[in-house]
């Protein structure tokens, strides 16, 4: 063993060492405040370097709470992945309107996310004129007993301590620069607009590989398998509302408590999905949940509700068959997630530009139409045609 | 507090090694306590409410040991002996077998006794299993009196009082005895980190980026896996397992060495091994060497005829499997394991009497193969929650819910896909990106499992870790041998950076469960 009373080998050693340490977290942490790969610190874009931001899961709210808060937008397109995807802020109906238009919009989250979010724009004395809410009818479904909503609002989030331990100084931080440097010449890359909307673009490539079908076939067995584990109800658990009600009926209160003009929406599935549904057993409680909405929507003064899940020439795009991978379909990425074009529709339709596409809900019209819509997802599944025989192989699928 | 941790690194550490060393100035016993009380907390930290556990296991198992120790081999010691370790036993029966027991009652006899719901003290294995072992040398007549103290820090010591490795007094008390360890040496200090360096690049880097992987097949609720999913997931929780405990060991021989104390070696590239008998050689050497000198050789060992040694073998194996957990599924495990050596002691015996022989390398090679096949079959019981996601994961590798590759990747194999389509091999929708990763993540382990020199085998020239004459010989060094040079304390600080990068959500050490 070599001696260990030789002292200087062992401290030059240790002071290397913890140079090293020291000098690569330090490049680490500087390189994120650089970048800035989710927009956090507002640190200014560089060409070539930082000003395409690469689409980052995680600390989603954060950014996009950052995002919003330095634009202080005066409409706000609010929901999950759908409405992510589907609505572009920078549509020209906004600046019709002058409107500065963002999109808040998670993945996956649900609408107590919303009602959050919308707190805090309203506490930052952003509070929008127009708010646009996406509404989820799979939220509203089998849900467990709702917990009484909350009084007080969460504090918004901020860059704070376990921010920079988990998205700084940390692994992923050095893989979001990576990613962050590697988007500014990426062809098509994953990436979220300034207003936060999220074009999808990585998808171009993945469909060119495999086609619509596949991206179609996949999330349907995804969707069966998830529907079938929800229990077929509208109410609670303990009978009483769900939470995703309460959320719904909390925006709906505090954002016309603020005099904005709420457009609830019910998001264009693609026909698979009804078909789907109806399948299931569960296109009576779709029905039932629209006529929820409307009736949550009418206790409050300045809420409108726009129903775009009806089959139509638009949700009945057809999907191309097995082994195409030339087609791009105009409207769908798959059956749950629209293409701007088709959420370019719906919005157009919103601010009165529409060519018919959706129907907005009214007291005249809901009874009728939610008769209507029912009959006409009924008719499909009893003629026979390409997207029937679809539905069929994939229930027999899920049955094997 | 977990050794992966901010709380750990940035304010338990330094403050225990500043108090340490300058409270040693004042004398050993100073520096001791500061040390024993330090780990006490360390203990807290975890779960104050057996505090009070730990520390009246200490003083009666101190108390008896004192007493046998006065008396070695006396009919008076064996009756405190008996009682003690007896004690023991039923406490580490109470807290950890009592509800396997009524559940498994209640199962067989269709009773209706109510489960106490006992929460586990972390630990206790390790504490137990340690105390016992003094209790057996005391009545050996191996036990020289020392200060309560250390005996306070040889149980309580923080770098191995949770999860190991299973420390023998012998090896343990004279280095708190020795003056030189309570003074602060740059030697200790550029071994130690770096020997903690190697552990938690294993432990955060590699066993926590496979543990993903893994989970999904071990499920209760998931589908029944295909074989490519069975095998993918199996691989990842064999090689997750290796370098969490591994990363472990080495982070506590890390540790210690910082203080001056060496602790014994617990791993020795145990996927390497040759047959199964080396598996466990180098797997959890400190608990088989306890297994051995306190339950296979008081069984009888081989000393009453080959069928004695097999029975001693399985007995010795199935509560070594049952120390791990108070469940079926590691029974099994344990019997799986002493079957394999029964089998292997047999085959040897056989070999032994055949004229022929292969080739040493072909040997070698289908002997690690066999071996590592073995273990991974053998850790499905070990890591699945239940026995029936067990053998269904186990019916999985053996193919009975057929084989299935994502379709993205089954339709760029060319003419390979027709060749695999002929085979029965089809495709499914999805999963294609974390298939390509747990394939990838098995591969890189395999790697450095199989191929690159271990933690000991890089540290050899500075005596990294205490050697038992009974197990294996220590490695001899490599060509990657570490030496105190720039070159190296680059590549460390670089190891060490990336753990820390990777510190921000810790997960425990499997063997904590333990």
């Amino acid at each position: 063993m070599d001696s260990p009373t030789l002292s200087h080998p062992w401290a030059r050693y240790l002071r290397w060492l913890a140079g090293t340490l020291i000098g690569l977290l330090a490049a680490v942490g500087g390189l994120n405040l650089l970048a800035d790969p989710l927009g956090v610190f507002g640190t200014p874009r560089i060409p070539g370097f930082s000003a395409t931001k690469p689409y980052i899961y995680h600390h989603q709210e954060l950014a996009r709470w950052q995002a919003a808060r330095r634009l202080c937008p005066t409409a706000g397109i609010f929901g999950n992945s759908r409405a992510e995807i589907g609505f572009d802020p920078e549509h020209p109906v906004f600046a019709a309107r002058s409107l500065s238009a963002f999109n808040h919009a998670i993945p996956g989250s649900g609408g107590n996310t919303a009602v959050a979010q919308l707190g805090w724009l309203q506490a930052a004395g952003c509070a929008p004129k127009i708010a646009i809410l996406g509404v989820e009818f799979f939220e509203f479904l089998g849900g467990p007993a709702a917990v009484p909503a909350a009084t007080q609002l969460s504090p918004a989030p901020r860059p704070d301590s376990a921010y920079f331990a988990e998205a700084v100084l940390s692994i992923i931080g050095l893989r979001d620069v990576a990613n962050t440097i590697a988007t500014q010449r990426a062809h098509n890359p994953p990436t979220t607009t300034s207003r936060g909307f999220n074009p999808l673009l990585q998808a171009i490539g993945e469909i060119e590989a495999s086609g619509h079908y596949l991206a179609f076939r996949q999330r349907a067995q995804e969707n069966l398998r998830m529907w079938r584990q929800k229990a077929p109800r509208l109410h609670a658990a303990d009978g009483g509302i769900t939470a995703g009600q309460q959320a719904v009926e909390t925006f709906l209160a505090r954002a016309t408590a603020s005099g904005a003009t709420v457009h609830v929406l019910i998001y264009p599935y693609h026909a698979q999905i009804r078909l789907m549904q109806e399948r299931l057993g569960l296109g009576g409680l779709f029905t039932d949940w629209k006529k929820r909405i409307f009736e949550l929507a009418a206790r409050h003064p300045g809420v409108r509700v726009w129903d775009f899940s009806g089959i139509g020439p638009e949700t009945l795009e057809a999907i191309p068959p097995r082994g195409d991978r030339t087609t791009s379909m105009a409207y769908y990425w798959e059956a749950g997630h629209f293409k701007k074009a088709l959420g370019d529709k719906a919005l157009e339709r919103l601010f009165g530009r529409g060519d018919g596409f959706g129907i907005e809900l009214r007291p005249d019209n809901i009874d009728a139409w939610l008769a209507e819509d029912r009959r006409r997802v009924q008719a499909q599944l009893s003629t026979p045609s390409a997207l029937r025989d679809d539905v069929d192989e994939l229930f027999a699928q899920a049955r094997r | 507090m977990l050794f992966n941790s901010y709380s750990f690194l940035l304010a338990y550490l330094p403050v225990t090694l500043l108090g340490f060393f300058l409270l040693g100035r004042l004398g050993k016993g100073a520096g001791a306590t500061w040390l024993a009380a330090c780990s006490l907390f360390f203990y807290a930290w975890w779960d104050y409410r057996y505090l009070a556990l730990l520390l009246a296991s200490i003083c009666a198992n101190y108390l008896a040991g004192s007493y046998i120790a006065r008396c070695p081999g006396t009919r008076r010691g064996q009756r405190m002996l008996t009682l003690a370790v007896v004690a023991n036993l039923v406490l580490l029966g109470y807290y950890k077998y009592a509800d396997f027991f009524l559940g498994s009652a209640n199962a067989l006899l269709g009773t209706d006794w109510p489960i106490l719901g006992i929460i586990l003290p972390i630990g206790i294995s390790f504490f137990t299993f340690t105390q016992i072992a003094f209790l057996a040398d005391a009545y050996a007549g191996k036990v020289t009196e020392y200060r309560f103290v250390y005996y306070v820090l040889f149980v309580t010591y923080f770098p191995h009082l949770i999860a190991g490795p299973v420390l023998h007094h012998k090896e343990m008390m004279p280095q708190f005895d020795e003056d030189r360890n309570y003074r602060p040496d740059a030697a200790n200090f550029a071994v130690g980190l770096t020997i903690f360096a190697i552990g938690l690049a294993k432990k955060v880097l590699i066993a926590d980026s496979l543990a993903g992987y893994a989970a999904p097949t071990f499920d209760p609720r998931a589908d029944a896996p295909s074989l490519f999913l069975a095998w993918g997931g199996t691989l990842a929780y064999t090689f997750q397992l290796y370098f969490d405990f591994s990363g472990y060991s080495d982070m506590a021989i890390g540790l210690s060495r910082m203080f001056g104390v060496r602790l014994p070696l617990n791993f020795n590239s145990p996927y390497k091994a040759r047959n199964i008998t080396e598996f466990w050689r180098r797997w959890h050497m400190t608990l088989s060497r306890f297994l051995r000198d306190y339950l296979y050789i008081p069984l009888g060992g081989n000393r009453h005829g080959p069928l004695r040694r097999h029975l001693n073998l399985l007995a010795t194996m199935v509560l070594g499997g049952l120390w791990h957990g108070a469940g079926w599924n590691f029974v099994i495990w344990g019997a799986l394991h002493g079957g394999f050596l029964v089998i292997n002691h047999a085959w040897q015996d056989v070999c032994r009497r055949l004229p022929l022989h292969l080739p040493p390398r072909a040997g070698r090679f289908l002997g690690i193969a066999l071996t590592f096949l073995c273990v991974v079959f053998a850790w499905v019981y070990f890591r699945a929650p239940d026995l029936a996601t067990a053998n269904r994961v186990v019916a999985g590798m053996l193919g009975q819910f057929g084989a299935a590759l994502p379709e993205p990747i089954l339709s760029r194999l060319g003419p390979l896909k027709d060749a695999l389509e002929n085979l029965g091999v089809v495709n499914y929708l999805g999963g294609g990106t974390v298939f390509v990763e747990t394939w990838l993540w098995v591969g890189t382990a395999a790697l450095l499992a199989f191929l690159a020199p271990n933690t000991q085998e890089i540290m050899a020239r500075f005596e990294p870790a205490l050697s038992d004459a009974g197990q294996l010989a220590p490695p001899p060094p490599t060509r990657l041998g570490w030496q105190p040079r720039r070159r190296h304390a680059l590549a460390v600080g670089l190891l060490l950076a990336l753990g820390v990068l990777a510190l921000s959500r810790p997960t425990e050490f499997l063997y904590f469960q333990f």
